[in-house]
């Protein structure tokens, strides 16, 4: 989907009609709008949020009158955002209208045919049709706040699982793959209760008592994670809260230093002893040797020095043929000719030269033993005083925060001890509820896995009475469709995940100076950040905002199939829409600004960004030039004369008012610069 | 599933086995999107999907 056009009327800071284009060309698909605080920026976003989904942001404030002020004031009744759009098959005007508040609304949705001509589409149908292009739960992943970054959790939230599969098409592929197999286990019951065998018929109740129990179990889980969910949650926000006491500041800033720094220790610790054991393995048959190889080494040192190392064999054969005057061939050898002179030259080359090469080999090669041994001996030691000191830092660190968790019980203030306690009670209900989980789980596998034995055994009894041979068909057809959309659901999700890594790591590899880089878990999506060294290492503040960055552009740009990694074969249908951005900086470090601003455009299909004069400089300028297609500047025109404070914003050289005085009303305009 | 090839059953080539397989798949999901946006019930969305397939199944014999 790509916005074409906006239209305002009379929507909160905006008086009267606005008409707004924006950039549509593949080139250029970026419109910049700048303004100050108050400019109306973010009533831009929601214009367009609530236009498609009916609601407006947690932080566009005074949400429920959408009215501008001074319309309702003139008795202008008429409050209406009016979207031009188009999918890659059909163009759209869609029209939300209201003259009271937010809560109720009057939706319109007409199809725009080439010859201009406009066809309505039924009031009845126009929720469901535009729920199918963007979903009203993942509305804000493509019309973002970007003050709203700090709500996105990448620690495995399932929310944003859940999200993310919606994005993607995953969960209507496992809602396929449910379906399929109910439908398989509908057909059968058909075959049971036609073919009314006994034995079928008790393997078929045992199935369908064991299906029920599966039932409850799943339901008991979602109800368990849900808990095991709102648990953490509860911790988070009672943490946030606490974070504002001053007293109890300090002490946590302090506790999660020392949970860090033991949670270091804690991986570190996990290398040294498996470094230990892998050197065990390596080391010991060696070791083992060692003792024989010194005393064999110490014998051949002293037969050495003694000048009593063993006679090569053939010294003693040429001593022998020269005392008997002739060879083993029978050939005569006398002293003085050719052939005595001869083996005269290779007994002193087999005593002098090759034997005592040899014995040397023997010697270097016992030599290197034992100095692998020692060498290992040393790592050893190394290995095992690192142990004992990530051992002694890790019990150093945890009394550390049982200091502070005391000093945080002393704290005489019953708030702080309210919160103390609440998030006590919620990590008492999270590990609760995460045990419970895990038994289950496990329960409901092993129910599944009787199951399975039991469909098998009813597969073989059918086989067996050889009827039903067209409901068996039905099923087979059944069975052949849900393997395949099982293996397309592993493919895909596999595919995105590899690209999804790929992308944001990508980022973090261009735009942070040290060397991380992203993996996101397959079973929990929770994205985890590396070292060179492959450890897991926490990110701070700004850098976390990096990373969340970088994942919104690589699932928008994937959805679009912009990513340039490699293309994921889709077989569901990914959400497509623009990414409109609202203060993207707001929370992020000024040496990150450009990198995620050219990321983004490079990603996004279409995308709509809003910055605040403060943070639109020359270097995002120079950077974003080439993909800007449409340039507003927000002004804001107010009553009263001039004021010193008045804001300018130089663009290509020129400079523009981002304030007006002795306007006849406080209102918002937006003016076009041309690029 | 089988083509019928000048009277005798022939198996289909793996590769126009996995289109049909595709583009039923990608049909069926349609169906589950659609009944999504329109609220549908489980029953109620078994049954297009029963019918889609076997509908299928019967333009192939």
């Amino acid at each position: 989907m790509r916005i074409n056009k906006l239209i305002l009327e009379n929507f909160r800071t905006f008086y009267g009609r606005h008409e707004i284009e924006f950039a549509t060309s593949s080139k250029a698909s970026l419109t910049v709008f700048v303004g100050e605080n108050g400019s109306g920026k973010t009533t831009l976003l929601n214009s367009i949020y609530w236009a498609f989904t009916g609601q407006v942001t947690k932080q566009f404030s005074e949400s429920n009158i959408l009215i501008n002020k001074d319309a309702a004031y003139d008795k202008n009744n008429l409050c209406a955002v009016e979207i031009e759009f188009e999918t890659p098959t059909q163009k759209f005007n869609l029209t939300r209208k209201t003259n009271k508040t937010i809560e109720t609304s009057d939706l319109a949705l007409h199809i725009i045919h080439k010859n201009g001509h406009l066809e309505p589409i039924n009031k009845m149908h126009i929720e469901q049709y535009i729920e199918k292009l963007i979903p009203k739960k993942l509305a804000s992943w493509f019309i973002f706040d970007g003050e709203a970054i700090g709500n996105l959790h990448l620690n495995g939230d399932s929310l944003f699982k859940q999200e993310l599969q919606q994005t993607f098409g995953f969960s209507g592929l496992k809602k396929l793959s449910d379906v399929l197999s109910e439908i398989e286990r509908d057909i059968e019951r058909e075959q049971r209760k036609n073919i009314n065998d006994d034995r079928l018929n008790s393997v078929g109740a045992s199935i369908d008592a064991l299906d029920r129990d599966i039932e409850i179990f799943n339901e008991q889980l979602l109800k368990l994670r849900e808990t095991a969910e709102n648990a953490k949650r509860e911790q988070e926000s009672a943490n946030a809260e606490l974070s504002k006491f001053d007293r109890a500041e300090p002490l946590q800033a302090r506790e999660k230093s020392a949970e860090r720094i033991r949670n270091e220790h804690r991986s570190k610790l996990r290398e040294k002893l498996s470094q230990r054991n892998d050197l065990l393995i390596k080391s010991l048959p060696k070791i083992l040797l060692s003792s024989d190889l010194d005393k064999l080494a110490d014998d051949l040192n002293e037969r050495e020095v003694q000048q009593s190392l063993p006679e090569p064999f053939g010294t003693r054969l040429i001593d022998d043929i020269q005392k008997m005057g002739v060879c083993i061939c029978g050939t005569p050898v006398h002293k003085g000719d050719h052939l005595y002179k001869a083996l005269e030259d290779i007994r002193e080359k087999a005593s002098t030269s090759v034997h005592t090469h040899r014995i040397h080999l023997v010697r270097l090669q016992i030599g290197g033993y034992i100095s692998d041994v020692k060498s290992y001996e040393d790592s050893m030691k190394n290995i095992l005083s690192d142990i004992g000191m990530h051992e002694s830092e890790i019990a150093n660190q945890e009394h550390i925060i049982r200091k502070i968790n005391d000093q945080k019980n002393q704290i005489p203030d019953d708030k702080i001890r309210e919160l103390l306690q609440r998030i006590a009670d919620a990590k008492i209900i999270e590990v609760r509820a995460i045990g419970d989980i895990a038994v289950a789980e496990s329960r409901r596998d092993e129910k599944k896995l009787e199951v399975h034995k039991l469909r098998n055994e009813q597969t073989a009894i059918l086989a067996a009475l050889g009827r039903n041979s067209n409901l068996s068909k039905q099923k087979n057809k059944f069975v052949e469709l849900g393997r395949y959309v099982a293996e397309q659901y592993a493919r895909q999700e596999i595919e995105v995940l590899d690209v999804l890594n790929e992308e944001v790591s990508g980022v973090l590899s261009k735009y942070l100076t040290k060397h991380f880089f992203a993996v996101v878990d397959k079973d929990t999506y929770a994205v985890k950040t590396f070292d060179i060294d492959k450890r897991i290492v926490p990110l701070s503040t700004g850098e976390t905002n990096v990373l969340k960055f970088a994942v919104i552009a690589a699932i928008v740009g994937m959805a679009g199939s912009k990513t340039k990694i490699k293309k994921v074969n889709w077989i569901t249908e990914p959400i497509i829409a623009p990414l409109i951005f609202d203060a993207p900086f707001s929370v992020v470090d000024s040496e990150y600004r450009a990198g995620i601003a050219t990321n983004l455009s490079e990603l996004a299909s279409q995308l709509i960004l809003m910055f605040d004069s403060d943070k639109w400089d020359s270097e995002l300028s120079n950077l974003l030039s080439k993909k800007i297609g449409k340039f507003y500047t927000l002004v804001s025109k107010a009553k009263g004369g001039k004021k010193d404070l008045m804001k300018t914003i130089l663009i290509n050289g020129t400079e523009y008012n981002l304030n007006e005085y002795n306007s006849l009303r406080d209102e918002s305009l937006c003016i076009e610069v041309k690029v | 599933m089988k083509n019928i090839d000048e009277g005798n059953i022939v198996p289909k080539n793996q590769s126009s086995l996995t289109n049909d397989l595709e583009k039923l798949t990608k049909s069926l999901l349609l169906i589950v999107r659609d009944a999504e946006a329109e609220n549908k019930g489980k029953t109620q969305l078994k049954q297009s999907i029963k019918n889609k397939v076997l509908e299928e199944k019967n333009n192939e014999n």
